[in-house]
């Protein structure tokens, strides 16, 4: 049986009890779909990370104003004097 | 031309919630380079079309998705929808609507300004109800971007349907069940003139894994950055800053996203890396090998979209060919797929053309 409570605290969920009893079966159902790859074999083969024929992309070293720091925190739930405003870490 | 574009598309100033709580209020703070291409092409800009949370597969949650690019198109509200379909689900869906979804070459449209899901999969195609018009669309907004660096450097492509349907060798595969439509439309193309070969799509079994592994690996990290810190919505009543991100997180995501994300974070664990992640990519390796070892043979195939009797899952292998090895793939009216090598649209637009 998977621990889904390793995953789910990784990934910054505290699940009702209903909502991580129904995903814990589902990922154990994808789970055991995934074992058919065992069957493959994969000696020698590279991993692909991209399909694209990617080189590096260089350009001069000049910096360029993209966006405004207004217009992105303007995106954030709370803001102060030009910051994204967090709780208190520090007690 | 009205277009329009999908929730994890941004348009300065419009709301670009990817249909999620966690973005809730998000409006965009720049415009995506499809847009603004789309703009300086003279289409006119008709609104924001509903996806499933972030285009992420609906696996688990059956939430009716209104307003999504088939309801637009259906209702005039647009004559193309610009969206990321990763997940192949509208190009399932776009037959509902006797319509077409071109998911062009990965690497030819600009993804600047796209909320990302599937990174090494994400690409911005066209759906619309006329072939000549999303084409027409598609060549407005495909082309080389400074902002991209994962793009071709070709400035831009102009499609063309003039390719003789009489030259062109068609795949049937042998190893996926034949709709009656399907056969249909290899009956029509034979009769064209065109040449039928049959093979063997490899890896088709394993295909749906393949891609639910890398996706899942890439969405999570992917949809981390909203935190309740930078982006939309922020739980209240929480206690310190790892409650805000739990709370906000938690209360934020719907089903489909948690498990992809909950499933990307176990495919990466050190207990399933070698296991799952890593051999995934090595079969898309092997699977993008064997794919071109077909196309020296074949110019097209041809395959359903979907089959009713089985499940989004097991749907989602016969969409993964053109998403995990990037190639391009027209989807047409009666859930019919065409798939070509990659920069083979032509060859789709002429096929696509002498069935219209």
């Amino acid at each position: 049986m998977l621990n889904i409570a390793t995953f789910e605290k990784m990934q910054k969920f505290n699940l009702p009890e209903n909502e991580r009893e129904f995903l814990q079966n589902n990922m154990e159902t994808l789970v055991k779909s995934f074992e058919k790859l065992e069957a493959i074999d994969t000696n020698n083969a590279v991993p692909m990370f991209t399909v694209l024929p990617l080189t590096n992309v260089l350009r001069e070293d000049v910096s360029k104003k993209i966006f405004a720091r207004d217009d992105l925190l303007k995106t954030a739930p709370e803001s102060m004097d030009g910051y994204f405003q967090v709780p208190k870490t520090i007690e | 031309m009205k277009f329009a574009i999908d929730s994890c598309i941004m348009k300065k100033d419009e709301l670009a919630a990817g249909n999620s709580k966690i973005l809730t209020g998000f409006t965009a703070p720049f415009t995506a380079t499809v847009v603004e291409k789309a703009i300086s092409a003279q289409m006119e800009f008709a609104g924001i079309a509903n996806t499933t949370e972030f285009g992420i597969s609906n696996l688990v949650s059956d939430e009716k998705i209104d307003g999504d690019a088939c309801d637009m198109l259906k209702n005039n509200e647009c004559d193309v929808v610009f969206s990321n379909d990763f997940s192949g689900l509208l190009r399932r869906k776009i037959s509902s609507v006797n319509g077409y979804y071109i998911k062009p070459t990965y690497g030819t449209v600009s993804r600047f300004g796209v909320i990302a899901a599937m990174t090494s999969a994400d690409q911005i195609g066209v759906a619309s109800l006329n072939l000549d018009t999303a084409f027409e669309a598609l060549s407005d907004v495909a082309g080389y971007d400074e902002k991209d660096g994962t793009l071709y450097n070709t400035e831009s492509y102009a499609y063309d349907k003039s390719t003789d349907v009489k030259t062109l060798r068609i795949g049937v595969p042998t190893n996926v069940t034949l709709t009656d439509e399907v056969t249909k439309t290899i009956e029509s193309l034979k009769q064209k003139g065109a040449s039928v070969i049959e093979f063997e799509i490899p890896y088709l079994d394993v295909l749906a894994d393949v891609q639910y592994i890398i996706s899942s690996a890439e969405i999570s990290n992917n949809t981390n950055r909203f935190d309740g810190i930078k982006f939309g919505y922020r739980a209240e009543d929480f206690r310190g800053l790892n409650e805000l991100y739990t709370k906000s997180r938690t209360e934020g995501f719907g089903l489909d996203a948690k498990l992809a994300s909950m499933m990307g974070a176990l495919v990466l664990s050190a207990d399933y890396y070698e296991k799952f992640y890593n051999k995934s990519l090595q079969v898309r390796g092997l699977f993008c090998k064997a794919l071109a070892s077909e196309f020296e043979k074949l110019d097209a195939i041809i395959l359903p979209c979907c089959n009713c009797e089985k499940t989004n899952y097991e749907n989602s292998a016969l969409t993964s060919i053109a998403t995990l090895s990037g190639v391009p793939s027209l989807s047409l009216p009666n859930c019919v797929q065409l798939v070509a090598n990659t920069f083979g649209e032509n060859v789709l637009y002429a096929l696509g053309s002498s069935l219209v």
